[in-house]
């Protein structure tokens, strides 16, 4: 076996997975917020990341673009929360389930009709420096999504386990109804969850595009694989989300290497035999809670 | 002088089931008030209808003559109200010391920025309510389970857990929904001496759900008693205990 390709493969999808992680920690943000399952989590994602791209054609810096992207997409995420999901927060699985799909195809038609489904490249914030260990090649991209993961995490693990509004956000998360009469407003603290989910998801859209280009399918695929992080690692953890990130962008590319006919075009299967796998043996996940405290 | 509490007329049905069918009663200042009755009475429901868990169907709710229906339920703790629950509310995977420090959150000012920053005037803030929140700790006897997390705590000691989130509101008036359930017979007179104490140096109101009688007859100057969701019975516990519909209504839940 050939040492020099396999660590290309491991480096680089741990470098991808950090960006499944990401996303998946979004979708973790959202479900632990309110229970349900944004499939529009990438469509977001997608639509904040064409924001970025549309500021560096005017001629703003891609790191200033990324973080008015990503302040931008914040905002967003308060407002759809509390326009469009807060009215079905009562109701049923299916019709929730509904609603985030329809957001889902709104954001993708919008930003096809106003940046057309040609693909674009986006600059990366990390520049384009490749970096060689031996024979093995590491692009600085590939090492600032890692440090930026990290650094999501302790961001979150801060303010959910440290910080006052950390508290409310758990408390409202756990007990509605006594975390109202302590004073917090339940509702300010989901639409904050949704905004964090919403950053995150910018995030993850602004660093994965340098290497896909941006069209307004870009994040279907990635979506997926996020949801298999987010399922492997337990819908409820942070720390499962990143744990499955990593674990699934490293099988993704190790099968489509060594696995003859995974390849290149059967990669996503690993990702939906990955779902389907821990849904069937281990439901909740490697570090899931079991059954979720529902609000 | 205007009431503390003021129940007035107050009607709740669930489906078929007449939970609340209109009992009107008052609550001075200052007085600790014993609200008994059987296995749904509707007392739970009634401390739900006041802090705006349930809509009642009709009728008024009153504290110190401002009327509490139509009230955002978040802003219930800034009023001066704080209750505890009859099956917890306590949030199970944090410490006794985070679930007490969520008493205080209405009346922090930090926001995402400033909570995530930590800034100076966040951390004093943090700092005097760490120091409260112990008192209230030390006080109630709870310092060996500060930090503690709350699911690996006996039932009883977690009823005052939740005691000592409910004061850490700074409330004027208290709702305690069986304090009392889980407690021995001594950590039962504890409770009492304590309560009365806090009563005494905050002004306290307090209204107190409990099926403990003992309890109930020795520290109420004022017990409301309810049966199939009305008022049975309103006045001075040795009255009230004589009253021949509380005995009726108590003899007959118990032989049902
Ligand atoms: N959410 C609800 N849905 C349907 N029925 C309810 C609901 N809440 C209360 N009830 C009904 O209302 C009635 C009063 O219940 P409540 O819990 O207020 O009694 P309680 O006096 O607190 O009794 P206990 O001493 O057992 O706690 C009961 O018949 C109960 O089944
Ligand atoms: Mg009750």
């Amino acid at each position: 076996m050939d040492a020099t390709l396999f660590f290309n493969q491991v480096i680089g999808g741990l470098a991808s997975g950090a960006i499944y992680g990401s996303l998946a920690l979004a979708l973790v943000m959202i479900y632990r917020s309110t229970g349900i399952i944004n499939f529009a989590q990438g469509e977001m994602a997608m639509f904040s990341t064409y924001i970025a791209w549309q500021l560096t054609e005017w001629g703003v810096n891609i790191g200033l673009a990324a973080l008015i992207a990503i302040g931008v997409a914040f905002l967003a995420g308060t407002a759809i929360q509390s326009s469009i999901i807060r009215p079905v927060e009562g109701a049923d699985h299916l019709t929730q389930i509904m609603v985030t799909l329809g957001l889902f195809f709104i954001l993708n038609n919008v930003a096809g009709w106003q940046w057309t489904f040609q693909a674009q490249v986006v600059p990366s914030v990390f520049g384009d420096e490749i970096f060689a260990v031996g024979d093995v090649r590491i692009t600085a991209l590939s090492i600032g999504t890692v440090i930026v993961l990290i650094a999501e995490v302790a961001l979150l693990t801060l303010l959910l386990q440290k910080s006052r509004i950390g508290l409310a956000i758990r408390g409202a998360v756990d007990n509605a109804d006594s975390a109202e009469l302590v004073g917090i407003s339940v509702s300010r603290m989901l639409m904050v969850g949704w905004g964090l989910a919403a950053a995150f998801g910018a995030i993850a859209g602004i660093l994965v595009t340098p290497r896909l280009f941006l069209q307004p399918n870009v994040m279907f695929g990635v979506l997926i694989y996020s949801f298999a992080a987010a399922i492997l690692g337990g819908l409820d953890s942070p720390i499962g989300a990143i744990v499955g990130g990593l674990v699934v962008g490293v099988t993704e590319n190790l099968a489509s290497t060594y696995i003859d006919f995974v390849g290149g075009d059967l990669k996503i299967g690993v990702a939906l035999a990955l779902i389907v796998g821990v849904l069937l043996i281990k439901p909740n996940g490697l570090f899931g809670r079991g059954e979720v405290a529902r609000v | 002088m205007t009431a503390a509490l003021e129940i007035d007329d107050v009607h709740l049905s669930f489906g078929g089931v007449k939970a609340l069918t209109g009992p009107s009663f008052e609550v001075a200042e200052g007085e600790i008030c014993g609200l008994i009755g059987p296995n749904g009475a509707g007392k739970t429901t009634l401390f739900n209808c006041i802090t705006r868990i349930y809509e009642p169907d009709s009728g008024s709710v009153r504290y110190r003559g401002r009327e509490l229906l139509g009230q955002r339920r978040h802003l219930i703790p800034s009023l001066g109200i704080a209750r505890t629950f009859q099956n917890l509310g306590l949030l199970s995977d944090l410490s006794t010391l985070d679930n007490v420090l969520l008493g205080a959150t209405h009346r922090s000012r930090a926001n995402l920025l400033t909570s995530a920053l930590r800034t100076p005037g966040m951390r004093k803030e943090e700092r005097q309510m760490l120091c409260e929140a112990d008192e209230i700790l030390a006080r109630l006897g709870l310092g060996d389970v500060r930090d503690t997390i709350v699911s690996d705590v006996p039932f009883g000691t977690q009823k005052r857990i939740e005691l000592a989130r409910a004061l850490m509101i700074k409330p004027r008036l208290l709702l305690l929904d069986e304090p009392a359930n889980g407690l021995t017979h001594s950590e039962v007179d504890d409770l009492a001496t304590v309560l009365r104490e806090v009563r005494d140096e905050h002004d306290l109101t307090i209204l107190l759900v409990e099926h403990h009688m003992g309890m109930v007859m020795s520290m109420c100057e004022h017990v409301v008693v309810l049966d199939l969701g009305a008022k049975i019975a309103d006045g001075k516990p040795a009255d009230v205990s004589r009253d021949p519909a509380v005995v009726t209504a108590y003899l007959g839940s118990e032989a049902a």
